[in-house]
């Protein structure tokens, strides 16, 4: 029987048997406990809400209560550091609460500048829109526009989403990465320290030290976040694309032991060392970040880098997203001619990647116990308890993040 | 009346829903959590693809479904429907927030709940299965052919669940069908 001439019964009961396969993951619903009764007697409306069965579905209530707290206390911190890594308070997105149609609209403009002080480009402005598409997207509006003002300006209509600085700095960061090399006659190799102290999270690199790997590197398809298994925390694993892939396993080989600083927009956001020749490019981002900050991360990553700085960010006029001849705050004004966006759901990006071991991997500081990611590293993951690639810094010579 | 719940299904006892004495109400979504709680975990991790979130929004679904029980707004026909109804809602919610963002449903555990090899493979297997399955099918079909695996959904209530017709249901299907002809070896 040829292909075409299988029946839609037979591919359905296919799929159906291959679908079975997920009945060993799906486990025995969780016991009701005491809650639930005392709940249901009550009659309350709030009910028992356990996944674990461990007297009902309170202690969890607390717990997520427990948690919101903690996480607050986060986002005010990390909003108050200003860095341009804090979470989004409130915000809908890879990491927020959802978009709201609470959030009345608002615009923001931007300047693209030409670190020369030349003309911008109409591709350069193309390349800054698609981007800013893409993070505007990531917010999950209940509607959005992306509109260019040529020669120089862009400008951005969000709605359903707060008007937050870290709003604002998400569509706005630049999302340059760079991979710095700390030279080891300075800065000192992982078994003997240098005349200066490594770099700290969230210092401003020394801009005569060159990037060896940047973001235009990066395969925006292989940046995404994991359960960082050995910490319980989040890591965000990279990966590089050819020929930097191949090219990093090169550098990575005859710089053993000499420690780099991974820099977002000129600051510091990690010091690894490396361990061991790092095999296929690909690598991980571990560290003391927040669920949010690290989706906000990734987010970045993932939409690619802006090619010059943008200026500006301004909230604009609230009333609409699209009107002709609207003055923003810049000056800007929307073209009436520009389409809209919508803001439509994307499809699940959950992309299922394989958990193929590699073979470098990560190593720790002393006093560390083998086998675990600590904070403030870069880490790849081991095969079968092979070598370690990428190791964090000593604590005494480099601050944790 | 638990016996009777059990003996012909929560389906069934359902239709009693308004005669009932507000314990036995009680006691029927208890029985009803228990032989659905599957059903709507099974969708959202096939949906999801994490166990994390297929346990979150499991919990939360029941807990918006009780809660709409005793405010008398329970379902008016089948429970299942009805059930993947708040699920689906829970789950387009939660993509929307990571969005984004891909996760690792492999290999993503802790030693404490480190499965057997044996059902580590499986479990690999599965989802390296799953996602060529999902590569090949847009997000609607997929949804449609997860949610046919009930066997006890007809095409109107798929349709209920998906805001569709059922004959735009069916219309999926034959798409999904067809995408899944050219590639004989995700199904056979």
């Amino acid at each position: 029987m040829s292909e075409n001439q299988h029946s839609d019964d037979e591919i359905l009961n296919g799929v159906r048997r291959r679908l079975a396969g997920a009945e060993p993951l799906i486990p025995q619903p969780p016991a009701l406990g005491p809650a639930f009764t005392e709940a249901a007697q009550a009659r309350p409306r709030v009910v028992v809400r356990s996944r674990l069965g461990l007297g009902g579905f309170a202690p969890l209530a607390l717990i997520a209560a427990l948690v919101v707290v903690v996480v607050g206390v986060g986002i005010g911190s990390q909003t108050l550091q200003g860095n341009g890594t804090g979470a989004f308070a409130g915000t809908p997105g890879p990491s927020g609460s959802p978009a709201s149609p609470n959030y009345p609209g608002f615009g923001l403009s931007y300047q693209l500048v030409h670190p020369a002080g030349t003309q911008v480009t109409p591709a350069e402005l193309d390349a800054t829109k698609a981007v800013l598409i893409k993070r505007a997207e990531s917010l999950g509006p209940t509607s959005y526009s992306v509109n260019e003002a040529p020669p120089d300006g862009i400008t951005v209509w969000l709605e359903g989403v707060p008007d937050t600085a870290e709003v604002r700095t998400l569509i706005g960061q630049t999302g340059h990465l760079e991979f710095v090399p700390l030279p080891p006659e300075t800065y000192g190799t992982s078994g003997s320290p240098g005349q200066k102290m490594l770099p700290t999270t969230g210092e401003t690199i020394d801009p005569s030290l060159p990037a060896q790997f940047t973001g235009a590197d990066l395969d925006p398809s292989l940046v995404y976040m994991r359960e960082d298994t050995a910490t319980g925390g989040l890591a965000l694993e990279f990966g590089f694309k050819e020929p930097a892939a191949s090219a990093l396993e090169t550098w990575s080989t005859q710089h053993v032991n000499d420690f780099f600083a991974i820099v977002l927009d000129g600051k510091v956001v990690s010091v690894p060392y490396i361990k061991s020749t790092i095999i296929g490019g690909k690598g991980e981002i571990a560290g003391d970040f927040t669920t949010q900050s690290l989706a906000e991360l990734a987010t970045v990553l993932q939409s690619g880098w802006l090619p010059y700085p943008l200026l500006g960010g301004e909230t604009g006029p609230i009333g609409g997203p699209v009107e002709s001849g609207v003055p923003l705050p810049s000056g800007l004004a929307i073209p009436s001619d520009v389409p809209m966006h919508s803001g439509a759901p994307m499809e699940s990006g959950g992309a299922i990647h394989s958990a193929a071991p590699m073979e470098s991997g990560v190593a720790l500081p002393s006093g560390v116990p083998t086998g675990t990611c600590g904070p403030s590293e870069m880490c790849v993951p081991t095969g079968s308890g092979g070598p370690s690639a990428i190791e964090s810094p000593p604590a005494a010579s480099s601050p944790q993040l | 009346m638990m016996e009777a719940t059990v003996d012909r299904g929560i389906d069934d006892v359902l239709e009693q829903v308004g005669e009932a004495r507000t314990d036995e109400l009680d006691e029927t979504f208890a029985t009803l959590y228990r032989e659905r709680y599957r059903d709507v975990y099974r969708y959202a991790l096939l949906m999801l693809r994490r166990v994390e979130d297929a346990e979150d929004v499991s919990a939360e679904a029941f807990h918006r479904a009780f809660a709409a029980w005793q405010a008398g707004h329970g379902p008016e026909g089948r429970a299942l429907p009805w059930l993947l109804l708040i699920t689906r809602r829970l789950v387009i919610d939660r993509t929307r927030r990571r969005r984004l963002l891909s996760w690792l449903p492999l290999a993503s555990l802790s030693p404490a709940h480190e499965p057997s090899r044996e059902a580590e493979t499986g479990r690999t297997e599965f989802w390296l299965w799953f996602e060529r399955f999902a590569r090949e099918l847009s997000q609607r079909q997929r949804e449609v052919l997860i949610l046919r695996y009930q066997r006890d959904l007809d095409d109107d209530q798929i349709g209920e669940i998906l805001g569709i017709s059922a004959s735009a249901v069916r219309s999926l299907v034959a798409r999904a069908c067809a995408a899944l002809r050219r590639n004989p070896e995700i199904w056979q």
